[in-house]
């Protein structure tokens, strides 16, 4: 079971309450996309599940543990790449060296972290030749690395082209089989409503909506809601 | 910071490693003039005592010596040197040798003058002819401001009167490039090789005489010091073996310093050879 | 006429050459053919001397500098502050210091390091380890800009953070320690003041062209000038080749 909880949460930044007040309890079932429209405070929500962020007020947790303090219980993807001057291994790398592992651990996950990315060719390239798809693939394996639980993403593909699109997706679809979670901030909508179990919907700073995808999309609850689903 | 302190400490104990040396204050004439790199190595060969000349001018010489950082100091400035061992910081003083100063002047245009004090009265008078200072309290700085004190009433001022704050030989080029007059030390004049229109224009006085004193630092008060060493070294200079390569040191065929043991000022002048 | 290297008496001054630069250039090259040991063994020195206060000085400066560009932390400010007024400093005014603190009257006189290579290198460690603290500072910082978010979500500890920007800005830092080697191997005012030019033992490039300088042997202060710039040639080009071998990895996508 993983839970997620947010307690009477509220970030305020230069005097204004941009994320909040926010109260939720939910349990991830599978893949959980965030949605909502630009400068909503989708970002903020991510950042602020995932520990990066220290709420102003109130608590966030998983499982009863705060957020702050797990980082490396999970995998964060971000939207703009973020590439270490380094071959493609040493990126994928990271976050195992962040977490103490073992030279001879680090090694046996990157082969099959390298082959689930389809990365392996690519090995020992600098991770800066890559193209668009290849480096969100990358960073898929590199939020994989630790085995977490849960894996957050920010619009991972809103950059990439159909193709490297497709094969992303492919390979979101193969691991949330495996049972890691997923909270994936998208505003493709036909995306979400392809691959969601559920969804929360952001607005104006707050949690506007959640529950399960089938729901949402059948009937949004709010008029903000109904609008964005139809591509207002 | 620790990892500084540690670090210096390893370079400390690297080099405090027992050697037989001492370390000389000197002055950056008598460096220049080569006397340290012929007469050394023959100290080094009879006694087997290296020295370490730190050549620098008079006033930090003394000043180095006097904070304990050399084991004997070799200058040529008798108040000074006086002062040096009335305020304890000296053990002993040794005459070691001398040569003279010299007053150096443009062929033409001359100033007329009949006498060494005649000189530094007409060169205030008619405040016309350039004089190039060291302004620098060197030795030979300081020999020239007694020189003023003692013929003239007010000190020297005015354009005519340029105080450079720099060594012999860019005073001498100054005086060179400007047909001026300034005093030297006869071995840097000897060794300088941009006369252009100067010539000497006055030499001999009892005045312009320039001895040279070694002085042991003073164990008492800086217990650190290499005593013993530099007494070897004292005796050595003083005796008829240095005192000998002292008198035989030649620049271009040219004696530079004349050996000094305890003669009176006009038998010092007389024996040792003008140049 | 005197100078430093037996081999080398410089012709008196009345026999000045008509032709100054070809004076100074036959000199250079004499001085380099001839393999004369005085020469070369300042040489070593200078180098041993000037590499080993910028390894220490690298050593001290590399990670605070990385630290500064990490951010926020008790006497972040003091250290700039500190830092940029150290730099501000004339070289003889470093010398001068140290030289007051190793001096036998001072309080670090009983290490006895005064008159020795160590206390030049000392010295010259003081006098260019600002400059590479700022220089890292500024090859780091926007490293630090673009890679934190990602060490941040991986929670990377503050000493990994501090290894990784170090690791892969490294081309950038040793640009500064050039810099810093640079600044030490010309300097003359610090390592003549705490060295003392003590002929055969604290005598490097710098403090040599001084005094050849102060003697008039100016041809030959010149063609040791000239040997000292083909040094630091050497010196850059050595590191440029070592930066060029490790380079693959550091290109910048977008």
């Amino acid at each position: 079971m993983i839970d997620l909880s947010f307690k009477n949460m509220r970030f305020n930044a230069d005097g204004k309450t941009l994320l909040g007040p926010v109260n939720l309890d939910i349990s991830l079932k599978s893949i959980t996309c965030i949605m909502g429209y630009n400068g909503a405070g989708k970002s903020l929500f991510l950042e602020l599940c995932h520990g990066m962020l220290e709420p102003t007020k109130g608590h966030v947790q998983w499982n009863r543990k705060s957020a702050l303090k797990t980082r490396q219980d999970r995998g964060f993807i971000f939207q703009h790449r973020i590439v270490l001057r380094r071959s493609v291994r040493q990126n994928i790398a990271l976050p195992m060296q962040a977490a103490g592992w073992s030279r001879s651990q680090i090694d046996t996950r990157l082969i099959e972290l390298l082959d689930m990315a389809r990365l392996t060719p690519k090995a020992d390239e600098p991770a800066a030749v890559l193209s668009g798809g290849e480096v969100q693939r990358m960073a898929l394996v590199r939020a994989l690395a630790t085995r977490p639980d849960v894996v957050i993403m920010d619009e991972p593909t809103s950059s990439l082209d159909p193709g490297a699109t497709t094969k992303f997706e492919n390979l979101i679809e193969s691991v949330a089989k495996t049972g890691v979670k997923f909270l994936w901030a998208t505003h493709n909508i036909t995306q979400a409503q392809r691959f969601a179990s559920d969804v929360i919907f952001i607005n104006d700073g707050t949690v506007a909506e959640h529950g399960s995808a089938e729901d949402f999309f059948a009937a949004p609850a709010s008029q903000m809601a109904q609008q964005y689903v139809k591509g207002h | 910071m620790k990892f500084l302190s540690i670090l210096f400490l390893m370079l400390a104990t690297a080099v405090t490693a027992q050697e037989n040396s001492i370390t000389l204050s000197s002055t950056t004439s008598t460096q220049n003039s080569g006397l340290y790199d012929y007469l050394l190595p023959h100290f080094t060969a009879d006694t087997g005592i290296t020295v370490k000349v730190i050549a620098v001018g008079t006033g930090q010489a003394i000043r180095i010596a006097q904070n304990g950082d050399a084991d004997a100091l070799l200058v040529h400035h008798r108040p000074s040197e006086d002062a040096f061992i009335a305020d304890g910081y000296g053990l002993q003083r040794f005459d070691v040798m001398y040569n003279d100063f010299i007053l150096v002047g443009p062929k033409t245009p001359t100033l007329g003058f009949n006498s060494l004090g005649d000189f530094f009265i007409q060169a205030q008078k008619t405040a016309r002819f350039p004089f190039i200072s060291r302004g620098d309290d060197s030795g030979t700085h300081k020999k020239e401001q007694e020189l003023w004190k003692q013929f003239t009433d007010t000190p020297p001022s005015g354009d005519w009167y340029r105080e450079i704050g720099s060594g012999m030989g860019a005073a001498l080029n100054m005086a060179a490039a400007t047909d001026a007059y300034t005093l030297s030390d006869r071995g840097t004049w000897l060794s300088f090789g941009n006369k252009r229109n100067l010539t000497i224009k006055w030499a001999g006085d009892a005045e312009l005489l320039n001895p040279y004193g070694l002085i042991l630092v003073n164990p008492a008060k800086f217990p650190h010091v290499k005593a013993e060493q530099a007494r070897i070294f004292a005796n050595w200079m003083t005796s008829e073996r240095g005192q000998a390569l002292i008198g035989a040191f030649r620049v271009d065929g040219k004696q530079l310093f004349c050996p000094d043991s305890e003669k009176s000022q006009s038998e010092r002048i007389a024996a040792c050879p003008a140049n | 006429m005197h100078s430093t290297f037996r081999n080398f008496t410089p012709r008196a001054r009345a026999q000045h050459s008509e032709r100054p630069i070809l004076e100074i250039l036959s000199t250079t090259l004499r001085l380099i053919t001839t393999g004369d040991a005085t020469l070369w063994s300042i040489v070593g020195l200078s180098l041993r001397v000037s590499l080993t206060a910028t390894l220490i000085a690298a050593i001290c400066a590399v990670p605070l500098g990385t630290a500064l560009a990490m951010g926020r932390f008790w006497g972040r400010r003091s250290i700039i502050a500190l830092s940029s007024s150290l730099m501000a400093l004339p070289p003889v005014v470093v010398g001068l210091a140290i030289y007051l603190l190793l001096s036998r009257a001072g309080p670090l006189g009983d290490l006895g390091l005064l008159f020795t290579p160590s206390a030049m290198i000392t010295a010259q460690s003081v006098l260019i380890f600002p400059i590479i603290l700022a220089l890292t500072t500024e090859a780091v910082s926007p490293l630090e800009q673009a890679y934190r978010p990602l060490l941040h979500s991986v929670d990377a500890s503050r000493g990994f953070r501090l290894r990784t920007l170090i690791i892969d800005a490294r081309f950038a830092i040793f640009t500064a320690l050039l810099a810093g080697f640079g600044r030490a191997i010309a300097e003359v005012g610090a390592v003549i003041i705490v060295g003392g030019n003590i002929n055969g033992v604290t005598r490097v490039m710098t403090t040599t062209i001084a005094l050849e300088t102060s003697k008039g042997n100016l041809e030959l202060a010149m063609a040791l000038g000239i040997i000292l710039i083909l040094l630091a040639v050497i010196v850059n080009v050595f590191i440029h080749s070592l930066k060029s071998m490790g380079a693959k990895y550091q290109r910048v996508s977008r």
